[in-house]
């Protein structure tokens, strides 16, 4: 036992928590922007500033997971957007007709199916991850519109508004239920991945797809659970997000929401090549995404701004892992 | 234990085995010899699930069975060790070894400890001390073939496969496999050996079974035979001496290298390369050989030191500037350094002389189309059209195809690395007498080679180095297989450069 004593201590670069010296670089640079956004703006370090900022990214932070997973799977999922968009008019529009149960049901039902859709094709179906996504994306983002008549649905019944719109809206004290839900996910993610067979088999598929055939994994069956999941994971962003709008919207998800999930994941430091990476880096990541937003924001900066140095940061972060040699290609 | 019957195996336009019979006992090294393209491969994955029989019986104990898929294989107690590592290399060493097959607690979760635990003890019986926690990918070839063989044996594997297992391995490791495999065979473990390096056979093997196009021509014990035996059993035909070589006459000095040094990787190298001459550049794995060879192209650059090639004193500083200047390197990591796979052999071949094919802003189609033929037809490369991806040929022919690129590029100094590493007897040979016939043709080639008899056999002369300098220098006449490995390993011998003819500077 004298060895696995002495190599108690982690070596660097080892997985555990996940993190590495890039991580500890990533927490640097949200600390410098804190420092900087505080200097300029006093609002802010308050309280309610940071509860806001952390319900604002709740439904990012949801595809961002979904996302993560499917790279560390070497994959993507593109279909992402549209996912929250078809999730939000579905369960706006059978919320209003059939209930609060009834609508979350079929809400949260389309991100696992158009996941599974995914998933099937990629898996067993051996088709590319990108065509495949970008197929759903266009089918997705059409049945929303379709179902919408290009409108947003408004109008939810007075008796379940409430309960609906804290999921969205609400607060536990200080914490706002958003926030809530993200951390508990977080916490589920991390656990799913770091100590459960399925968690371990998707760095496996990711990182050596041979080695996992040949060491009697499925790796179909790993990469229908992993765009399923992702499905799901989005189509909970998209619900949370349209708990905060309290309307079906058709294009929830058209915007920078797909490309804002894959840059948390870049900038935590997964790698796009799969096998390598994790969910608190992605958390990393995203974080860094949320306040720049909230203090360019605060600052009164542009939205096109905004664009601007969020790129800019992807840049960076792919440079800094190039140079560490990992992520070149 | 095993019996494999009547094995065929059929793909479309191919009939890769032909009624193949094998058996392996427990406890038993039972030697798999044959050219590329005998069937070997596709009888190991066979046996792995990876491809179905067409016809046949495997029966395991007596009992019949049928492998369906890797996992079934993986079930009857069948593993096999590739060549390129089924490692995923980002998780650890205890990850990778219960990889499929994690323990885990009443609570779903993974037991990391037991992981950890049982990986390290198995290491440990293996006569390999390593943390089973650190990532695979910061481990050495051999050691991860430690972990490949930990992992079988932890899947109390019963027979296993093991696919050149030495191809990358130095002396000191290959040692080191050897008694791991010795283990194993205590153990009960039966063991298919596949191996190119002949020499291996008599060291490991109990057994030895010898297929040839997609049939069983031969098999019995390993010390019936000699390795001339063996390789006619392999080609079918007696090669009437094992290496080309006819004495040649070395012309004017094509390549002087000078003082050239590279920070810690080599440092104060100095020979030179005459026409005509081959020049054997001889050590173990992880010398800087390799390391001095991109220098001298260009790919990597050197520190310190000059060489002169064409007439010109220069420190190379690209690829680009050597070549035209005539130096030529066939790379020893062929598939990813030498051929672009995923172009045609044509356009292999006139890719380092496309800029005199281009007229005006335009490839010149006809001339374009006329070279490679040309050269084709003189290297003799086997393939049904000058249009076919290189991917689809066999290693030997793919190394022709980086030959005849450089030809083409009207390269004097030809530097061959590890030039006949993966590729069977008959193309070796065939790879082999091109190099006479380059040196005849008055080119300078410098082969770097870690199997000895290739150094001896085809070298006029002979450099030995060692951690990363320059240890000793032989003539043909006075070098042995002690003398070089003395050098390579201990560094002695180092006077007889001075005596060498044609030698160094003082």
């Amino acid at each position: 036992m004298t060895t696995v004593e002495a190599s108690s201590d982690r070596l660097p670069g080892q997985r555990g928590w996940g993190l590495a010296w890039s991580d500890t670089a990533l927490l640097a640079v949200l600390l410098g922007m804190c420092v900087v956004y505080t200097v300029f703006s006093p609002h802010f370090l308050q309280v309610n500033n940071f509860a806001n900022i952390l319900r604002q990214a709740s439904p990012l932070f949801f595809l961002a997971m979904g996302q993560t997973l499917c790279l560390l799977a070497a994959g993507i999922d593109l279909s992402q957007g549209s996912v929250v968009s078809l999730t939000s008019v579905i369960t706006v529009g059978v919320m209003m007709q059939y209930g609060l149960v009834a609508g979350t049901a079929a809400g949260l039902l389309v991100g696992p199916l158009v996941g599974l859709v995914n998933g099937l094709l990629i898996g067993p179906g051996r088709l590319s991850p990108i065509i495949v996504t970008i197929g759903t994306l266009f089918v997705a983002a059409g049945a929303a519109l379709q179902y919408s008549g290009g409108e947003p649905i408004a109008g939810i019944p007075e008796d379940v508004l409430p309960y609906f719109a804290w999921v969205g809206q609400g607060s536990a004290g200080p914490v706002p239920v958003p926030a809530i839900f993200m951390l508990i996910g977080l916490a589920l993610l991390h656990l799913f991945l770091q100590r459960t067979r399925l968690g371990r088999h998707i760095y496996a598929v990711g990182g050596h797809p041979e080695a996992a055939l040949t060491s009697g994994i499925r790796v179909s069956w790993v990469l229908v659970c992993v765009y399923t999941l992702s499905g799901f994971l989005s189509g909970i962003g998209g619900y949370i997000l349209t708990a905060r709008a309290i309307s079906g919207e058709p294009l929830l998800g058209g915007g920078d929401l797909l490309l804002q999930s894959l840059g948390s994941v870049v900038i935590g430091g997964t790698s796009l090549f799969g096998g390598r990476g994790g969910v608190l880096k992605t958390f990393l990541g995203m974080l860094v995404i949320s306040l720049m937003v909230n203090g360019l924001n605060l600052l009164g900066m542009s939205t096109f701004i905004q664009q601007v140095v969020i790129g800019g940061i992807i840049l960076a972060s792919v440079a800094a892992t190039a140079l560490r040699g990992v992520q070149r290609r | 234990m095993l019996r494999m019957e009547g094995i065929v195996k059929e793909f479309p336009g191919v009939r890769a085995l032909e009624g193949v019979d094998f058996d392996l006992g427990a406890g038993e090294v039972h030697v798999l010899l044959g050219e590329n393209g005998a069937g070997k491969s596709t009888l190991i994955k066979i046996l792995a699930g990876v491809h179905q029989k067409d016809e046949g019986r495997i029966l395991l104990d007596g009992q019949e069975v049928e492998i369906t898929s890797p996992r079934r294989a993986r079930e009857l107690g069948v593993r096999t060790i590739y060549q390129e590592l089924h490692l995923v290399p980002q998780l650890s060493v205890a990850e990778n070894i219960f990889l499929g097959e994690e323990p885990v607690g009443a609570s779903r979760l993974i037991d990391q400890k037991t992981m950890v635990d049982v990986s390290g003890g198995l290491l440990r019986d293996l006569g390999r001390e390593l943390d089973p926690r650190a990532p695979v990918e910061e481990l050495s070839v051999a050691d991860r073939q430690m972990v490949e063989i930990a992992k079988a044996i932890r899947a109390r594997c019963r027979v296993m496969v093991m696919d050149e297992p030495t191809s990358s391995l130095d002396q000191e490791e290959v040692r080191a496999l050897f008694a791991v495999i010795g283990r194993l065979r205590e153990q009960g473990v039966g063991v298919i050996y596949i191996s190119h390096r002949l020499e291996e056979v008599g060291a490991i093997g109990d057994r030895v079974s010898i297929l040839r196009d997609g049939r069983h021509v031969h098999s019995g014990p390993v010390r019936d035979l000699t390795m001339e035996d063996m390789i006619r059993y392999m080609v079918g035909r007696e090669l009437a001496a094992k290496f080309p070589w006819v004495p040649r006459e070395a012309g004017e000095e094509v390549l002087r290298v000078e003082g050239l040094g590279k920070d810690g990787v080599f440092r104060d190298v100095s020979f030179s390369l005459r026409r005509g001459e081959i020049l054997g550049l001889a050590g173990l794995v992880g010398a800087g050989r390799t390391e001095l060879a991109r220098a001298l192209l260009g790919v990597d650059r050197a520190d310190q030191g000059h060489i002169v090639l064409g007439g010109h004193r220069l420190r190379p500083r690209s690829p680009r500037e050597t070549i035209h200047r005539g130096l030529g390197l066939l790379p020893e990591d062929r598939k990813n350094q030498g051929v672009i796979l995923l172009l045609s052999v044509a356009a292999n071949i006139t890719l380092v002389t496309l800029w005199r094919l281009t007229r005006r802003l335009f490839l010149d189609r006809r001339r374009e189309a006329a070279l490679p033929h040309e050269y084709a037809g003189r290297l003799n490369i086997v393939t049904p059209r000058l249009d076919r991806q290189v991917r689809f040929l066999s290693g030997g022919n793919q190394q022709k195809v980086v030959l005849a690129k450089w030809l083409c590029s009207g390269a004097e100094v030809l530097i061959f690395d590890e030039p006949t590493r993966g590729i069977d007897v008959g193309a070796k040979y065939e790879v082999h007498r091109l190099m006479v016939e380059l040196a005849q043709g008055g080119a300078g080639v410098l082969m770097i080679s870690s199997e000895l008899p290739e150094v001896l056999g085809m070298s006029d002369r002979i450099v030995v180095m060692r951690e990363g300098r320059i240890a000793a220098e032989f003539s043909r006449a006075e070098a042995t297989q002690e003398k070089i490995l003395r050098a390579a390993m201990l560094g002695e011998g180092a006077a007889g450069a001075a005596a060498a003819p044609g030698g160094k500077e003082p």
